[in-house]
Formats: structure tokens, sequence, C-alpha cells
């Protein structure tokens, strides 16, 4: 850049001195010219002086445009008062030195300027000869026109040429830079006009899509780019069109499980300022977003082995209170058994009240003694580990165990598989627990022509409503659905939500402890499964074991 | 009449147990609340079974089994577990049963169901 202007400052410098000297050439010699010459020399040394003060001034001034604009002027200025020196203004010369500079203007290149004006020179010159003009009294003065020319034209054609040599590079330059930063760039780098046509696009982009970046300017983006990038791109190109903002979105290339950080921004004309065309930007953040998805990963992994040690000391502890419990209640229940029965040895079988009473108690016992069974069945499975089953062969054996239950309440049982080798992570005895609970409930709230229906099928993610929101980022959980269905009186909405309440029962009499469904809650805590109520007052309950596929 | 030696530390339960099972007429019953006094008590009266705790403060029915089981004099007598720590999925609608040789009844146990284990054990 410092050598090109040093050599425009020297060059213009040199070719104004040239013009200079040969206007003054025809000052001095000009016979018709005013008869005091001191004007003329005055012009002479004022425009030496301005070539000497040019060529002292700083050289960043040649790199700017508007001091070539002023040159120009200058010297169109000068020259113009040099021809009128000269007593010239009133010949055709003047309108061939307007002519030149017309010319020098329009020219773009500065070697056909060149050759145009050498030629020029000598067709002028052979008119002039032809025409007797070079011999006589005014034979110098038309012979220094002929270099005139030639020097004028130079001079005007080297500030153009340079100023459009320059505006040219400043251009190329400029182009070039932002070329090079755009190429720079990781990732995809295109614009679209208004019709969604590719209007540029950078290397990476044309390579990733198998082409070269000619072939992809003028096409539809809609057309050339896969499907699964059209389909995510082409609501925010809408976007930024129809609100002329911009905006921001992940994209996941599936095809290269690649991620992309893709801005897209608005594009205006600097005439209309209207918008022109929308520029994306899609940066790979791959390693960023696998990097989260670890961390999610770990952090999942991290909470919920706390939820298990939790759980499993929960577990442990009501285990071990649940045996302590045991014993201190049905050694005493034990007494009053058998005192009870020690009581009725010693009645009047006749007694008919007393041997009620003596009943009574016995019932309060056994009723006490399920409670105290109850918590001593989940003790037991409390230490239980996880193994891969088969939940269907699992139900099966389940319905055998309340199929005397079944036929006494004529109660008509139907399992239906999705697929009879459906493996879940469970514990067989605990699983067990579950639907006895479950099956038993079901049994005992119908009333006549009960049916039960039990569904297995697998579930895939984000179809469960209770997690949903909380897990929207990491992949979708799937699991292995029980669902055991009664057409009983079903529960109304208070009855619902105790349904998991331990000691809540709405069974009469001594039937039910009120346990069943919150251990069988503990225990799918415990499977990292859930189980849930629904229930329509009239139509029956249905409950829904969500369980870990093996 | 069948001779039973029961060995719980529960006093009244022992009370109970004798009374009721007296009251039948069929069996008579010896009772200890502790292990020791209960081999003694099987020595002097060779009884035809034996009901033992299994928890017990001292000395726990296990250890007292073991005991029994070493002692040639008494070794041949039959024991059966009283315990209150196994279900009813365990011990059978009956509160009985066998697990890894040993013959446990669950605690609560109605004097029928205690009546019926016993006949069951000694084969009548």
């Amino acid at each position: 850049m410092q050598y090109y202007s040093r050599s425009h400052k020297s060059n213009i410098f040199y070719i104004r001195l040239t013009a200079i000297i040969s206007l003054a050439y025809m000052l001095v010699f000009e016979p018709g010219s005013f008869e005091n010459k001191f004007w003329s020399y005055l012009y002479i040394a004022l425009y030496m002086g301005t070539n000497l003060i040019l060529s002292a001034l700083p050289d960043r001034l040649f790199y700017k445009r508007k001091f070539y604009n002023l040159l120009v002027c200058f010297d169109t200025i000068m020259i113009t008062l040099g021809i009128y020196l000269v007593g010239q203004v009133e010949t055709s010369f003047y309108l061939i030195y307007f002519f030149i500079i017309g010319i020098a203007a329009l020219s773009t290149d500065f070697r056909y300027l060149m050759i145009n004006t050498g030629l020029f020179v000598l067709i002028y010159g052979w008119i002039m000869y032809n025409q007797g003009n070079l011999s006589g009294e005014y034979a110098t003065l038309y012979a220094l026109r002929l270099p005139f020319v030639f020097v004028v034209s130079l001079l005007f054609g080297y500030i153009i040429d340079a100023v459009i040599k320059d505006i040219n590079k400043d251009l190329k330059d400029s182009e070039e830079k932002f070329r090079s930063l755009v190429q720079s760039i990781e990732g995809y780098v295109f614009m679209l006009d208004r019709q969604g046509q590719l209007i540029s696009t950078n290397r990476a982009l044309a390579r990733q899509l198998r082409t070269s970046e000619d072939k992809l300017i003028g096409c539809f983006y809609t057309q050339v780019f896969p499907s699964s990038l059209v389909q995510s791109l082409t609501p925010h190109v809408e976007y930024v069109m129809s609100t002329q903002s911009w905006t921001q979105f992940e994209w996941h290339d599936e095809d290269n499980d690649r991620w992309y950080l893709t801005s897209l921004h608005p594009v205006f004309d600097s005439w209309t300022k209207e918008l022109a065309a929308v520029s994306v930007v899609a940066k790979d953040t791959t390693k960023r977003v696998q990097a989260e998805h670890e961390l999610r990963a770990a952090y999942d992994k991290l909470q919920q082995t706390q939820e298990q040690l939790i759980q499993k000391s929960k577990l442990e502890t009501i285990g071990r209170l649940s045996s302590g419990i045991a014993h201190q209640l049905r050694n005493p229940l034990e007494i009053i058994l058998i005192g009870s029965e020690f009581i009725e040895g010693g009645i009047d079988q006749k007694n008919k009240q007393m041997i009620q009473a003596v009943h009574k108690i016995k019932q309060a016992v056994y009723r006490a003694n399920n409670i105290v069974e109850d918590f001593l069945r989940f003790s037991k499975s409390a230490d239980f580990t996880l193994d891969p089953l088969q939940v269907c062969s699992l139900l099966q054996e389940t319905k055998k165990m309340v199929d005397h239950k079944l036929q006494k309440h004529g109660v008509d049982f139907r399992l239906a598989c999705a697929d009879p080798n459906l493996a879940v992570q469970a514990n067989h005895n605990a699983l067990q627990q579950v639907f006895v609970n479950l099956f038993t409930n079901a049994v005992e709230a119908q009333e006549e022509n009960g049916r039960i229906d039990v569904s297995v099928y697998p579930e895939d993610g984000g179809a469960e409503p209770e997690k949903r929101e909380e897990e929207t980022h990491s992949a979708g959980q799937s699991w292995v659905v029980v669902e055991v269905a009664d057409n009983g009186p079903g529960m109304n909405e208070e009855e619902l939500s105790k349904a998991f309440e331990p000691f809540y029962t709405t069974k009469q009499d001594s039937r039910g402890t009120g346990l069943g469904l919150s251990i069988a809650k503990m225990i799918m805590e415990h499977h990292q499964g859930k189980i849930e109520a629904h229930s329509l007052v009239g139509e029956g309950t249905t409950f829904k074991v969500y369980l870990q596929p093996a | 009449m069948i001779k039973i030696l029961l060995i719980d530390d529960e006093e009244d339960f022992c009370f109970f147990i004798k009374g009721n099972l007296e009251r039948t007429g069929r069996f008579s019953v010896y009772t200890a609340d502790n292990g020791e006094l209960g081999l003694d008590m099987a020595k002097a009266y060779n009884p035809d079974l034996v009901l033992l705790d299994l928890v017990m403060p001292d000395i726990s029915g296990d250890e007292v089994a073991g005991w029994f089981e070493h002692d040639p004099d008494i070794s041949h007598i039959p024991i059966i577990f009283l315990t209150a720590i196994v279900t009813k999925e365990e011990t059978g609608k009956n509160n009985y049963k066998e697990i890894g040789g040993r013959f446990f009844i669950a605690k609560p146990i109605s004097t029928n169901d205690l009546i019926k284990a016993i006949e069951e054990h000694l084969g009548q």
C-alpha cells in the first residue's frame, strides 16, 4: 500500500511537471498572447509552486479519493486558465482540450487511453500539417499543441486511472478480507435472497453438499439442502423475513449426529433500506452439545444413584422396624388370642353374648396381625435385587395365587400381553406382592359380573404426563406398562388422592389394612418405576404400573 | 396323654397355652421360661414334643435347639419353633411349616391350629 502511494505521488509530480513545462513553452512562445508576459510568468511560477507543495504533502493523502478529485478539479482550472493566458480560448484547440479531458474521464484503461491519445496526436499533427499550420508564423505554437495534448491526457488519464485502480483494489481487498473471514469459519455460511435462492455460500457448505460454490449459487435452498435442515430452517427464514429481526436455533444433523448453532440475520439493501437477503451462519457446536449431554447424563446418573441410596436406606429402616414391630406386637397379640380362648373355654356355651365378645376380641387380634403381616412381608422384600424377568409369566403366576378369590367372587380375569417375552427389571417376590395387592383390590371392589382386564404393553417416553416437564431435555424414558382395570364402583377424587396413603382403606370390616397400595408404591419406587391410579365413579378403576424394561 | 414342654420367656403365654391345651384332656404341658430350665425339664420329664420360642432374651431358641441335638438323652425329642417374624406365605394357611429341616409355627396361632400342628407333627 505504502509502495503504490509513493509511486503515485512521484508519478503525479513528474507528469504535472511535464504538463506545466509544456504549458510554459506555449506561454513563452505564443506570439498572440498578452503583451504583458507578467501574468504568464506568475501563472507558471504558481503552478510550479503547487507541484512542489504536492511533493511535500504526506503520503497518506494519496490513499484518498477526495484528494484525487480535488487534484483533478484544480488541474482542470489551472490548465483552462493556462490556455486562456495563451490566448487559444477562441480556437479549436480549446475544444480539443475538453475533448481530451472527457476521453480521459471516460477511459477505464490507462494503456488504451495512451494509445488513443497517441493516434489522436498523430492524426491531429497530420491535419495541421496538411492545412499548413506547421509552417509559417504560428508554426511553433501549433507544434507545441501536440505534446501538450499528450501530456494533459497523460496527466488526467493517470490520476483517474490511479483512482479507479485504488477503488477496485479497495473493493478487491475488502472482498478478499470478508471472503477469507467467511471461509475460515468452521461451519456453514450462506446468504439467501427473498425468494430463498442462494446468493453466496462458503466452501464448507459446498463440500458438505458435494458440489462447488458456483453451482450452488442461484439454487433454491429447499432443493439442495437435506430435508431435515430445510424443515428446521424454513420457519426461521420466514421469521426473519417477516419480522426483519435476527433469530437463532440449534440444529441437529441426525445423519451425521452433529449439532449446529444456527444464526439468521436480515441483510438490508443499502439504497432502499429494505430486506434484501437473509444471512445464515451455522456453527458446529457438536463438542459443546456432546459435553452438555454427557454432563447431564452424569448428573442424572448421580441423582438416580442418590435417590436409590435414599430409597435403599428408607427400605432398610422400614425392614428393621418391621421385624422388630412384628416380634414386639405379635407376642402380646398371641397372649390376647390364646387368653381369650382360655376365657372362652371357661364360659358357659349358652352365654352367647360372652361367646360373641370373645369372638370379637379374636377378630381384632387377626386384624392387628394382618397389619403386622403386611409390614413384615414388605420388610422381607426390602433387600431385594432387581433381575430381568418376563412380566407376563409373572402375572399368570400371580393370577393363580388369587384364583380362589376370583372364583369366590365370580370375577372374570383377562390377561392381554402385547409381547409374551416382554422383560422388566424387577424383583420377583416384590413385584408379585404389588400385583397380588392390585388383583385383590380389584376383586374385592367388584360387586356382580366383575371383570379384571390386565394388559401389558411397552410405552415410549413423552406420553407419560408426570415427568414430561422435567425430562424435556433428556431422551424420553421408555417403560413397560402393566394396566390393571376393574369395572367396580370406582373412586371419587378424594378417595383417589388418598389411595396410596398408608392406612387408608375403603374396605369394610377387617378385610383391609390400608397398607397394600402404599407398600406397592414403595416397591415401585425401589424399582425406579411408578404406579398411578385412574378412576371414574361408576366405571371402575385402572392402575398403571410403570416398569423399567430389562 | 401327650407330654409337651413349652420353652418361652413370656410367662403369660405359657400360662394360657398350658391352660388351653390341658383343658382338652389330651395334653400335659410343662413350661420353662428359659433355655437352661427347659433343658433340665426335658431330661426330667422326657416330653413327646418341645415347643421352643425362637427369640428369647438371654439364650436364643436356636442355641437351645443346639443343646438338644447334641445331648443324646434328649436328641430324639422333636422340636417345633415358635416365631413371630414369619409371614403367612412362609408358613401356609395353618401357620405351620417346615423350613430347612426345622418346623415353625407362626405367632399368633389359635389353640385349634396349634393342636392341629402338634398332631400333624407327631403323626397322629
